[in-house]
């Protein structure tokens, strides 16, 4: 069954998720995308395609809080697999405030979804002109941004090339591996930013490992999101890395907001590639290691408050 | 896609997945399909197709009298008749309408767009409001109350009193469908996790059903109304129901051949003691509760997504998601 690539779109308001949507809808690019959206208003296209949608937000039964889905996004995607006219892909437009943890989890907890379709990516649309101030006064804002495999960096016209640097290097020190597209009115290639396969982490750490090797500071305060990455040059137990991960997701899960690896597992020729949303995670082999490849671990955490000197230890006991 | 062998009958390939199949009153079989049309089948083999939906059909219920009841991704609710004149009942903007229910006795049609739940008596309308969306309906077996089910409950309304409040019956989750057992002491929600949870009307104790490794989405109520026979499992799981404490501390019967893929829809024969059962891999079987054998029906294809026995309980209508559908004779 071929599954149909879901983009999840968040941002703050303002930011231009809704100009971004339109031109999905507006453009001619031979492409039949069907978007679910919070305000049917917004969009000022009328279009068979547009699904609203209430963001309904529901727990899950299985004793852990943070395992939250979008109830309406599990009907609405079993609805629309039923239409006879098959998508290329499906948008998925978030509110302003909303955590994108719910959304990204529905494709882990939900087995139908996981069956038709896939989370192609996380892209977050930023407001370069005016991100630093609501990283200040709200931590959606960060939470958006941590979240992101992708980020649409809006509205860079209107800052000088000083501003935009920094407000890249803000950027980097809340979710080092998201791939930054620059943007005026959300002008970037539509194929830049759709299929994408950015959720399958494994070509994000490929297409730029450079951003693993940079050591990131870990911060003082507990509450800050921030990133930290581990890299070890030989192989794991795989028992023992996966009950480490299991228990640490376990217990840490709440403040860890995305985690993504791919590791050399001992007695293993292929590449084992995990990535986890709060508690939930997934992990698959994947292609064996190139001869000429150099066979070293990888592993990124954004969260809350995280502890580098813990994680690494932990880390460092699975090695095999 | 592998061609089903069918054991007999006639088939068609209708090249949209199949939402439902049902008979009404006179016979007819209806299937409803994605692309918005009804596949009208009468009692001479002969296929009709009529598109009361602009967009795909979502649900499908006989109609009290005579006809079929379809909602769609159009927002709309329509009643086809068996000569595949449609009249619309209702319109949505921008919602869609998922799930629709009948009570025959009392002639009463149900429809759910968004959290609000709407009741047509003729051309009287009530609605009703939840707190979140509506993913299951059911009437009562006597026709009078409805019920709903959401996000942490299932919502029960009198059809017919004004200025009520609802009586919600409490479990912590999202539920997704209802039904009541047929003598009505038993009110039975799916979930979201793969399980079930029961209240006993009388005192409204809690029942859980768990164990199932994929979610139920299909259930039927045998003939004497002491099973409620589910998919959701490799075999048919059929709960009884017969006693006062319902499948409280009873484990569950297991029917059927076991096989390596999953039950999509269960139907419960009116003629007979029997279930019949489409899987994920294309197969349809029937079993007879009391004479162990299976029977199989239909091998190969696509995922079944419809079944249902006709009133006499002389034919079977199935369906499949890539548009195969068959009626078959049967014993």
């Amino acid at each position: 069954m071929t599954q149909v690539p879901v983009t999840v779109l968040t941002g703050y308001l303002g930011a231009g998720k809704t100009t971004l949507l339109n031109r999905i809808l507006s453009e001619q690019h031979g492409k039949k995308y069907a978007v679910i959206v919070n305000e049917f208003g917004e969009i000022g296209i009328d279009n068979d395609l547009i699904v609203d949608a209430d963001e309904e937000v529901f727990e899950m039964n299985n004793g852990c809080v943070c395992c939250t889905v979008r109830g309406d996004l599990i009907r609405i995607l079993g609805g629309l697999m039923k239409r006879k006219d098959k998508f290329d892909a499906i948008l998925v437009e978030t509110t302003g405030l909303a955590d994108p943890a719910p959304v990204a989890q529905t494709f882990f907890a939900d087995d139908d979804v996981k069956a038709r379709t896939m989370l192609d990516s996380i892209t977050t649309v930023v407001d370069a002109k005016h991100v630093l101030a609501r990283l200040a006064d709200s931590p959606e804002a960060a939470d958006q941004i941590a979240f992101a495999d992708q980020i649409v960096l809006n509205k860079t016209d209107l800052v000088t090339a000083d501003e935009l640097a920094a407000v890249e290097a803000r950027i980097r020190e809340l979710n080092p591996y998201a791939l930054i597209h620059r943007a005026q009115r959300c002008d970037v290639p539509l194929d830049n930013v759709l299929g994408q396969r950015a959720f399958d982490l494994a070509r994000i750490l490929e297409r730029e490992p450079e951003f693993l090797n940079g050591d990131a500071h870990e911060h003082e305060h507990a509450n800050d999101i921030s990133s930290i990455s581990l890299t070890a040059t030989k192989p794991l137990d795989g028992d023992r890395v996966t009950t480490w991960l299991r228990t640490l997701l376990a217990e840490k899960g709440g403040d860890i907001l995305r985690a993504k690896g791919i590791l050399d597992i001992k007695g293993r020729n292929e590449r084992l590639a995990f990535q986890a949303v709060h508690m939930m995670m997934e992990g698959d082999f994947q292609r064996a290691w190139d001869p000429d490849e150099k066979r070293i671990s990888r592993l990124v955490f954004i969260g809350r408050g995280l502890k580098r000197s813990e994680l690494k230890r932990g880390f460092e006991s699975c090695i095999a | 896609m592998s061609t089903p062998e069918l054991r007999d009958g006639s088939s068609w390939t209708f090249d949209a997945f199949v939402v439902g199949c049902v008979f009404d009153g006179d016979g007819t079989c209806a299937f409803a399909l994605g692309d918005g049309s009804l596949r009208l089948v009468d009692s001479q083999g002969t296929v009709k197709e009529v598109t009361p939906h602009n967009g795909a059909c979502l649900s499908l219920v006989a109609h009290p009298k005579s006809g079929f009841v379809t909602g769609g991704d159009d927002g709309r609710l329509v009643h086809t008749s068996d000569e595949g004149a449609s009249v619309e009942l209702a319109k949505t903007r921008g919602k869609w309408i998922e799930q629709v229910a009948v009570a025959p006795d009392t002639g009463l049609i149900a429809y759910a767009a968004g959290k609000e739940a709407v009741i047509l008596h003729g051309d009287e309308r009530a609605s009703f409001a939840h707190g979140t969306t509506v993913a299951g309906l059911a009437f009562d077996p006597k026709g009078r109350r409805l019920a709903a089910a959401h996000y942490d409950g299932v919502s029960l309304w009198w059809a017919k009193a004004s200025n009520q409040g609802a009586k919600v019956m409490k479990w912590k989750g999202s539920h997704l469908g209802v039904t009541w057992s047929p003598d009505g002491r038993f009110l039975v929600s799916t979930m979201q996790e793969n399980a079930l949870h029961g209240w006993r009307m009388e005192d409204a104790a809690d029942m859980r059903m768990t164990g199932y490794p994929a979610k139920v989405k299909s259930w039927a109520w045998d003939r004497r109304g002491k099973f409620m026979f589910t998919s959701g499992a490799p075999r048919v799981i059929g709960w009884p129901f017969a006693g006062r404490s319902g499948p409280m501390d009873k484990e569950p019967r297991e029917i059927g051949p076991q096989r390596d893929a999953l039950i999509t829809v269960v139907a419960a024969s009116p003629r007979r003691d029997a279930i019949a059962a489409g899987m994920s891999d294309g197969t349809v079987w029937i079993e007879h509760l009391d004479d162990p054998g299976t029977e199989y029906v239909a091998l190969k294809g696509e995922a079944i997504s419809a079944l249902a026995f006709s009133p006499d309980g002389k034919a079977l209508a199935l369906a499949s998601e890539s548009g195969f559908a068959a009626l078959i004779p049967v014993g």
